[in-house]
């Protein structure tokens, strides 16, 4: 029973010490060094390759390609929350009369040897002097005490006690974001998802594992917008989504790069895009714009045509027929020349041909050596949004930290407790006043403060 | 591209040698103990403010200009300017608080060299922003982690003093009457570093929510963001070697001197580190 407590008395020693603290943040700090110098989570055969066999070995027994989740870089961060806690608590317990006093503390033999301290001499008696200061100090402090004891004539008074709180509430912060992070790692996820203009989609690929995961609802791409500047630098992707539950529109809303759909505790980001490569559903009923280029003129002529439509070819040469769309298309049997339409012509003179137009080789028709040349001049381009899925519960926790630690700072940084003792001697025949000033920090500021105080209450006497 | 701004990048570099012109005034006061240089140099010095101020307020006049319109912090040339700036603006404030120039003649050279190093980097023409750049909480973001660094920077002068002083006897012998009591450049560092600490900690708190807005993710370990918390660790540990081990004078100037290279690190080295894509190939 007793060894038990002598452990733990160590244990709580060692956690509650500061050099402790000192050597962990140190240790954080130079071990998150060697991540920036070591890119991160790459693919394990660009390491081989950089490192050779014997490195690359070495720094992946050491867990040095995703250091910051690495075994040891865990354990040290929960050091320092256990150092943090059983700190905080240990100081705290010893604070705590001082924070929380049945009345306020005057600690004589501190003020006594405090470096804060100033005096002057007055002619008035001294009671009138009681009189005169007390109210000036009970404008400036929170709490003032007066004393007339026998041949003693003091008065105490305080301000800024809580700010001794500040620091117990940075320290609160800097758990909760530990917490936060924490709590984001193990139960939230990074997915991404890409839906063409039009679709729906209700399924995600986790980023680190390539799992794929039902979102128990679907996100609908209505229309995508990609705008330039002049300079022909992106200027703004767009999305416009709509939620889809149960067969139910829930929600729509476009989102661009700063501004985040949510939804249902996840968060949908504007990430990338890209051309879709369409299929035959999609030109169903849609027009597509199609270059003629005249052998023997030279001149070009733009004619529009859906699938199934037959028209007049340019220059009274035949009939176009635009017949068909395939997404692939082998030329020769052999090579893919990826998406094509197909069209028959027929000329005024002559035997009907199949022509080949892909989307992708404007001078196919070239080859076919006929009157024209035909390619698609343009059609209405389907995008594919490319959007990221991220669920972190971890967010408010995190957000809550980092308010707590600005007012945590603000408190401890700007905020201090201060404390004075006034004296009020005689001297033969006037008075000698004595302020003395004592704080838990900032001791020049105190010297200074008392100095001043000093100052105004001679000045309260003319 | 056309979009060079013509008016602004003269005066700001007029106000390059403006500030060259007040660090010569700064030292000379220093060394010769000549008050009149001290005075004109404070002067000096609010003039530059100024102008700086004019230069950075006309080049976003001129973005919107050129219909581009975003506030002047966008670039490493915009972000040193700026910098300058603060640097300039706090250290003022110190002065005058202080009632000492002596500062003066550590302080404004680095503001010429921050000036001067802007000058000659490669982009300052006025770009576009690209999507992601497009956020209030990026301004928010730049803006008090450079008020932060500014606050090191200062400390980082002033633990410089402390060093000239305490250890090279032989100038220090001749300028010790020169040169502010130990304790008072002790206790200016230690206030320089709380007042950078708070805003290096509300700059990487804004500049989490800006990544979390924009891609979803608050903090992802990329080497800037690391160096910044490496920064803010090793200023972390000045405070508590400070107000709990009672650590003062030469081993916290250390820590700071060592703190403002992380700092320098954090802006300019972590370009330089292996990215993403270096050994590819
Ligand atoms: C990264 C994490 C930490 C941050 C940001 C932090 C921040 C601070 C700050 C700013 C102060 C100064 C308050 C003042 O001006 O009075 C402080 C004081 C202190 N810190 Fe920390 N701290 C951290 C971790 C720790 C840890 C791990 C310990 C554990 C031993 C610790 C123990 C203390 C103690 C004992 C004080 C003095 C409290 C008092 O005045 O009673 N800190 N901390």
């Amino acid at each position: 029973m007793n060894s038990i407590k002598l452990i733990f008395n160590d244990l709580w020693k060692f956690f509650a010490s500061v050099k402790l603290s000192v050597i962990l943040l140190l240790s954080i700090a130079s071990s998150s060094v060697i991540g920036t110098f070591i890119p991160q989570n790459k693919p394990l055969d660009d390491y081989f390759h950089t490192y050779g066999e014997r490195l690359f070995t070495l720094f992946y027994r050491l867990g040095f390609f995703d250091l910051y989740h690495s075994r040891w870089f865990t354990f040290l961060l929960i050091l320092l929350t256990i150092n943090i806690i059983i700190c905080s608590i240990d100081r705290f317990k010893k604070n705590y009369k001082i924070i929380f006093p049945k009345t306020p503390l005057f600690p004589d033999s501190l003020f006594q040897k405090s470096r804060a301290q100033a005096s002057f001499e007055v002619e008035s008696p001294r009671n009138t002097l009681m009189e005169r200061y007390e109210p000036y100090i009970r404008r400036r402090f929170k709490f003032v005490k007066c004393l007339k004891e026998g041949d003693s004539y003091r008065i105490y008074a305080e301000k800024g006690r809580w700010s001794r709180l500040g620091v117990y509430i940075i320290h609160l912060s800097v758990l909760l974001l530990l917490f936060g992070g924490l709590l984001g790692g193990v139960m939230g996820f990074r997915a991404f998802m890409m839906i063409p203009e039009g679709e729906s989609r209700g399924v995600a690929k986790i980023m680190k594992t390539g799992e794929e995961i039902s979102l128990g609802f679907d996100i609908r791409c209505n229309d995508f917008h990609v705008g330039f500047y002049e300079t022909g630098q992106p200027e703004e992707f767009r999305s416009s989504l709509t939620v889809v539950e149960d067969g139910k529109e829930v929600l729509t809303r476009s989102i661009i790069v700063n501004d985040p759909l949510r939804y249902k505790g996840l968060s949908f980001y504007q990430s990338s895009y890209r051309p879709d490569t369409p299929d035959a559903e999609y030109f169903k009923d849609r027009e597509i714009s199609l270059k003629f280029k005249m052998k023997d003129s030279g001149f070009e002529y733009v004619e529009k045509a859906k699938i199934g439509d037959a028209v007049e070819a340019p220059e009274n040469t035949g009939t176009f027929i635009l017949k068909d769309y395939r997404s692939g298309f082998l030329f020769g049997g052999v090579r893919d020349i990826g998406p094509c339409f197909i069209a028959d012509f027929v000329p005024d003179q002559g035997e009907a041909v199949e022509i080949v137009i892909p989307l992708q080789h404007p001078r196919f028709d070239h080859m076919r050596g006929g009157d024209f040349i035909v390619s698609v001049e343009d059609f209405e381009q389907r995008y594919m949004t490319g959007l990221q899925i991220t669920k972190d519960p971890g967010v408010p926790v995190v957000y809550a930290g980092f308010i707590i630690m600005i007012a945590g700072f603000i408190i401890t940084f700007f905020v201090f407790h201060q404390r004075i003792r006034l004296d009020i001697l005689d001297e033969g025949a006037h008075r000698r006043i004595i302020v003395f000033g004592l704080s838990n920090k900032h001791e020049t500021g105190m010297v200074l403060n008392i100095k001043n105080l000093a100052e105004k209450l001679e000045r309260l006497d003319q | 591209m056309g979009n060079e701004p013509i008016y602004s990048s003269m005066v700001l570099s007029v106000i390059t040698f403006v500030y060259f012109l007040s660090a010569v005034l700064y030292i000379v006061s220093w060394i010769f103990k000549n008050g009149r240089a001290g005075r004109i140099a404070t002067w000096v010095t609010v003039a530059a403010a100024i102008g700086n101020s004019a230069g950075i307020l006309l080049r976003w006049v001129e973005s919107y200009n050129y219909g581009l319109g975003h506030a002047p912090l966008s670039n490493m040339y915009e972000s040193l300017i700026f910098f300058g700036l603060v640097v300039t603006v706090i250290y003022l404030f110190v002065e005058f608080k202080y009632q000492s120039r002596i500062i003066g003649a550590f302080v404004t050279p680095m503001v010429f060299l921050i000036m001067a190093y802007a000058a000659l980097s490669p982009n300052q023409g006025i770009k576009p922003l690209v999507p992601a750049l497009k956020s209030n909480w990026l301004i928010a973001h730049v803006v008090t982690c450079f008020l932060g660094y500014a606050g090191f920077a200062i400390a980082f002068g002033v633990s410089l003093m402390y060093m000239v002083k305490n250890y090279l006897p032989a100038i220090a012998g001749k300028l010790s009457g020169i040169l502010p009591q130990s304790d008072i450049l002790d206790d200016l560092t230690h206030r320089m570093v709380m007042f950078g600490f708070l805003f290096l900690s509300i700059g990487i708190i804004t500049g989490s929510v800006w990544a979390n807005s924009a891609w979803g993710s608050y903090w992802s370990w990329d080497p800037k963001e690391t160096w910044s918390l490496i920064t803010w660790l090793i200023y972390s540990f000045l405070l508590h070697a400070r107000l709990m081990r009672g650590w003062t004078g030469s081993r916290i100037a250390y820590i700071s001197i060592i703190g403002f290279m992380a700092v320098l690190f954090t802006f300019f080295g972590v370009n330089y580190l292996p990215g993403l894509h270096s050994y590819a190939k």
